[in-house]
């Protein structure tokens, strides 16, 4: 972004804002697709945050997720409920696994390897925290399937984003503008 | 204080009520009178979410038998106690998503840089949604993504329809009305409390 | 691509997931969703990496570990009271105090620790509270006089209840 800002907010910083906009965007598609089981969830709001590795600072990186967190809770009501720590605790452990795998593993694996990663810590901490304080002992029942719809999502998911980050021109743009 | 944030306060003071409480029947009215609340606000209740949600947490907590033991499935004891905890706790979940969308329902503005910031992202949602509408064809998908952010970026931002909805401001009435929502829920809270409500098990 | 041209494992792994992901993937999105969208999925194979396998492998068998906890469920001890002719069920894992009414009075029973002892008996003689604690399943602790029974059940039941255990 090349344009200049006159409400004290740097110009990076409202990519950043524009970036977590999308991620809403894409959380309200997902709230459009029906889907057979509840509990079920495809995770599509992640990808700005998968292919957001690319092209933010570190700081800009994990502001994009809280901002996630944060407008999702506020769309969807939910903010001042049980459901907004799920959506933290998940957030949370994906931003930091995807983060650190991208970081310190770009070599060894695509944006595939690093959806899968960011989708199972983001399950099993939330799984952990639904066994807190929402199901009890039988969280243990529903990890498996929980689990594995979870990775079958975030393979379609990292497939997707492997493929827009060579497709996409804006993508690229924003690639040579990253400070 | 402008009357989206009165209501936003009232929840606040009202989400312990909610959380603290142990009894049943006094959790139960505490929900009803927030979805109550919530549907005043243009929010709809849908009976299946909320039947599937109270259905598949009380079920999880038969697996931690306690108490009096009502019938046997397949060698599995259904005990009271266990299905009256797991209704707690998911009539405790709802409550506080229906507290939450009301809270909220007056979009809020939030203090801060944070509070700026998801303003700034709000007005960026609404601008793909309208966008997206406008971008034909929708597919192939990528395509279409890359046209949309490009089309973005174009346009510029205009500071002044960053969102100021909220910002009417309070009168008594709106305060003395959240007052009384907080008092009812805080009553049922002691009426819990207190064992003026019958407690099962 | 045939057997022919492969080269390395990780052309192996590149026909595996295109063979059994990619195209079960594009029929289900070319059902469901759009034929266009579905091939969105062609560009990348080629970009994958190795440590996508072991993540995928990882995740895989994170799964399957998981599964291994249906089976903690069956055989979990219970501590099942019977008084008055009604019964109670409770996790032995779970610590917890309940009172049971019988024809003398109150019996209170508690769970700490993952075992059970009578903490407090309305009976003259006591002997339920003397018998202490409990905790592996076939044991039991009954007061007589109160008729509150209680019995810890689970799979692994052992043959060693107490000297008093014939005496039923």
């Amino acid at each position: 972004m090349t344009r200049l800002s006159d409400r004290h907010i740097p110009a990076r910083v409202e990519f950043v804002a524009l970036l977590a906009a999308f991620a809403l965007f894409l959380s309200t598609v997902e709230y459009m697709i029906p889907k057979p089981v509840p509990f079920m969830r495809i995770g599509l709001a992640n990808l700005p945050l998968i292919i957001g590795l690319g092209i933010l600072s570190d700081r800009e990186y994990f502001l994009l997720a809280v901002l996630k967190v944060f407008g999702q809770g506020l769309v969807t009501g939910t903010i001042f409920s049980y459901i907004i720590l799920f959506s933290l605790a998940g957030t949370a452990a994906s931003t930091l696994v995807m983060y650190v795998f991208y970081r310190f593993a770009r070599r060894f694996i695509s944006l595939l390897g690093v959806s899968i990663a960011g989708a199972m810590a983001s399950n099993i901490a939330q799984l952990q925290l639904s066994r807190l304080i929402l199901f009890g002992d039988a969280a243990r029942l529903i990890a498996p399937p929980f689990l594995a719809v979870g990775l079958v999502t975030s393979i379609l998911l990292g497939l997707f984003a492997e493929s827009f980050v060579v497709k996409s021109q804006w993508y690229a743009k924003q690639k040579e503008n990253r400070p | 204080m402008s009357a989206s944030q009165a209501t936003l306060l009232m929840g606040i003071l009202s989400l312990p009520a909610l959380l603290l409480q142990d009894n049943l029947l006094g959790i139960a009215c505490q929900v009803l009178y927030v979805i109550f609340l919530a549907i005043g606000r243009g929010r709809k209740f849908r009976i299946l979410p909320n039947l599937i949600l109270l259905i598949s947490v009380s079920s999880a907590h038969l697996l931690q038998p306690n108490g009096l033991h009502l019938v046997s499935l397949g060698g599995f004891s259904v005990t009271l106690g266990a299905l009256l905890l797991g209704a707690r706790k998911a009539l405790t979940l709802m409550g506080l998503l229906y507290l939450s969308h009301f809270m909220v329902s007056g979009r809020p503005e939030f203090p801060g840089k944070l509070g700026k910031l998801v303003a700034m992202q709000f007005y960026y949602f609404e601008k793909i949604t309208t966008g997206w509408r406008s971008i034909q064809p929708k597919r192939p998908f990528i395509g279409a993504i890359d046209r949309l952010m490009l089309l973005l970026e174009d346009s510029g931002s205009e500071p002044a329809s960053i969102s100021t909805k909220g910002s009417l401001r309070a009168t008594t009435r709106v305060l003395i009305t959240n007052a009384m929502h907080v008092l009812v829920l805080w009553s049922l809270f002691f009426a819990g409390y207190l064992g003026l409500l019958p407690a099962f098990g | 691509m045939t057997l022919s041209m492969m080269r390395s494992p990780w052309d192996v792994w590149y026909i595996l997931l295109n063979n059994f992901l990619s195209i079960h993937v594009k029929q289900v999105l070319a059902r469901d969703f759009d034929k266009r969208l579905a091939t969105c999925y062609d560009a990348p194979m080629r970009r994958l990496k190795p440590g996508d396998f072991v993540i995928l492998i990882i995740s895989v068998a994170i799964i399957l570990l998981s599964m291994r906890s249906f089976g903690e469920f069956s055989g979990k001890p219970e501590v099942r009271v019977r008084a008055g002719g009604k019964q109670w069920v409770y996790d032995l894992s779970v610590d917890t105090r309940a009172t049971f009414d019988g024809p003398v009075g109150s019996t209170t029973m508690e769970i700490e620790g993952g075992k059970v002892h009578v903490h407090d008996s309305d009976c003259r003689n006591k002997v339920c509270i003397a018998a202490g604690w409990i905790s592996r399943p076939g044991q039991w602790i009954i007061c007589l006089p109160n008729d509150v029974f209680i019995l810890i059940e689970g799979s692994e039941i052992q043959e060693e209840g107490g000297a008093d255990d014939t005496a039923f």
